[in-house]
């Protein structure tokens, strides 16, 4: 099962490569700003949010638009992979009943392409580092080590959504449900140190947090982030993953009835 | 000589829910309450038989006899609940209109992206991109992307990408009931070649006509079952009597 599903992704490695660039040509190429709107989509979001929190809600961040954008751009990664994931599998039924395809190769692509969004939308952020932030730092050579934990965290979730949509057509309400209040509980916009004590081993068990701090660490205060950080962020990405994989291998076999 | 294809005692089970539950609330609240009930239906019960390689077969039987069933076991996105299918070379089955193909991309992109789900790789295709976009007969249209396409032009592409790929065992379901008259001949003339070249075809139709001209052996499936198998002459008159009886 965890071959067919899985591992055969590699023998059809021309495939995942076409999906990815048909998912970037069928969503740019109609749009008149074209691959801009990678980063207009970010840059709206992040006026808004930088006027309601420098000027209404002061937490006093300094640079806070540095702040703000290294946490929220990893958010979006994970949330428009997951989303995007949970309906591949009913997406591409009409090719699954006819073809034999490793069906997680949707969700490979889908989390490939959006990673391509990802290293575009960091272009602006990289200049405001240089700009009014640190500068840039040795430490930022760190930054491949959250983004690929970032993406294995990604691709768990990803599995466990995407085969409870085939037999559940409101997973996807559910999950879009959940995604809210987990980004306003993840310190994306605000620090840790505003949270009350009372409710900080909350906060503390959320996965996001670390993986977040991890990559944030290194562009906001140019230095590695703490190692137990790294840690918990790793432990918890392979923990979703593992699940992930053995619970699409198990009912991979059951979508055909549904799709 | 090893055969392509053997299926045996083949049984596939649907278990379905008996309310089509589609919601995950829906399932919590029932199952919660234990009132969920599932239904056993048998869409294939105990098939036998065996496919030589060159072989071209024709499956009939009236709708939901079980004929795309036996497809998918075939084409592998299905398995046996109960037996065991065995296939012995490369299936390549022709997809239609909409599986498979991105109507924002152009023809020739589509024919990357189709030959790469086939799982042949982009060198590949290349070597064989000029005989496909000659076959499929589109001209300078390759370059257009698909939505400007025809519903008969899109049947033509996969068509020409489906035969261009060498496949051992090629999987045909209705699909000469697509296209004008000069592409059905086409599709009929390439068929041929493919029976020539020792391909062995699956073809599920309900034109007996063509399945009387084209196929080696018919299976006729009804209610899951095998009524039928052997000889076009033999069993398709079965049918046929099946078909017009009382």
């Amino acid at each position: 099962m965890i071959k067919d599903e899985f591992l055969q992704v590699f023998h059809y490695k021309d495939l995942l490569i076409n999906l990815v660039f048909r998912d970037l040509t069928v969503r740019y190429k109609r749009s008149v700003l074209g691959f801009a709107w990678t980063m207009v989509h970010p840059l709206i979001n992040t006026a808004v949010f930088t006027v309601v929190f420098s000027t209404i809600f002061r937490f006093g961040i300094k640079d806070f638009i540095i702040y703000f954008l290294s946490g929220y751009q990893l958010w979006l990664l994970f949330s428009q992979s997951t989303t995007l994931s949970s309906r591949c599998i009913i997406s591409n039924g009409q090719l699954l009943r006819k073809v034999y395809l490793p069906k997680t190769i949707f969700i490979f692509s889908i989390l490939l392409s959006e990673l391509v969004n990802f290293a575009l939308a960091m272009l602006p952020l990289l200049a405001l580092v240089m700009i009014i932030g640190n500068g840039l730092s040795l430490a930022m050579l760190f930054l491949p080590i959250p983004l690929i934990i970032m993406s294995v965290f990604t691709l768990g979730i990803s599995f466990i959504l995407a085969a409870a949509t085939v037999f559940f057509n409101d997973i996807m309400d559910i999950y879009q449900l959940l995604l809210m209040p987990w980004m306003y509980l993840t310190p994306i916009f605000y620090p840790l140190e505003i949270v009350p004590a009372k409710f900080l081993p909350i906060f503390m068990l959320n996965p996001m947090y670390y993986i977040i701090d991890c990559f944030r660490t290194p562009i906001y205060l140019g230095h590695l982030p703490p190692f137990m950080h790294v840690v918990w962020a790793g432990l918890s990405a392979l923990a979703i993953f593992i699940v992930g994989i053995v619970v699409f291998a198990k009912w991979a076999d059951d979508f055909i009835y549904y799709i | 000589m090893q055969s392509k294809i053997i299926f045996q005692d083949v049984s596939v089970r649907y278990r379905l829910p008996k309310e089509r539950i589609r919601t995950f609330k829906e399932f919590a609240i029932k199952s919660f309450w234990r009132q969920l009930e599932y239904e056993e239906f048998w869409v294939l019960r105990h098939i036998n038989f065996r496919i030589d390689p060159g072989t071209m077969i024709g499956i009939v039987g009236r709708n939901g006899a079980g004929k795309s069933t036996l497809l998918k076991l075939v084409a592998r996105v299905m398995k046996p609940v109960k037996g065991q299918v065995q296939v012995n070379g490369k299936v390549t089955p022709l997809l239609e209109l909409g599986a498979g193909f991105d109507f924002e991309l152009t023809g020739q992109e589509n024919i990357y992206l189709f030959g790469s789900i086939l799982g042949i790789s982009r060198r590949e295709m290349n070597r064989r991109m000029a005989k496909i976009i000659d076959f499929s007969g589109l001209g300078d249209f390759v370059d257009s992307p698909l939505r400007t396409f025809s519903s008969g032009m899109v049947a033509r592409l996969g068509f020409a990408v489906a035969t261009a790929v060498d496949p051992d065992i090629l999987l045909l379901d209705e699909i000469l009931a697509v296209g004008d008259a000069g592409f059905q001949k086409k599709s009929l003339e390439m068929i041929k070649n493919f029976r020539r070249a020792g391909v062995t075809i699956l073809f599920v139709s309900h034109d007996l006509r063509q399945i009387r001209a084209l196929c080696d052996q018919v299976i006729w499936v009804e209610g899951g079952e095998v009524r039928a198998w052997g000889e076009t002459a033999k069993a398709l008159p079965q049918y046929e009597a099946f078909l017009n009886g009382p």
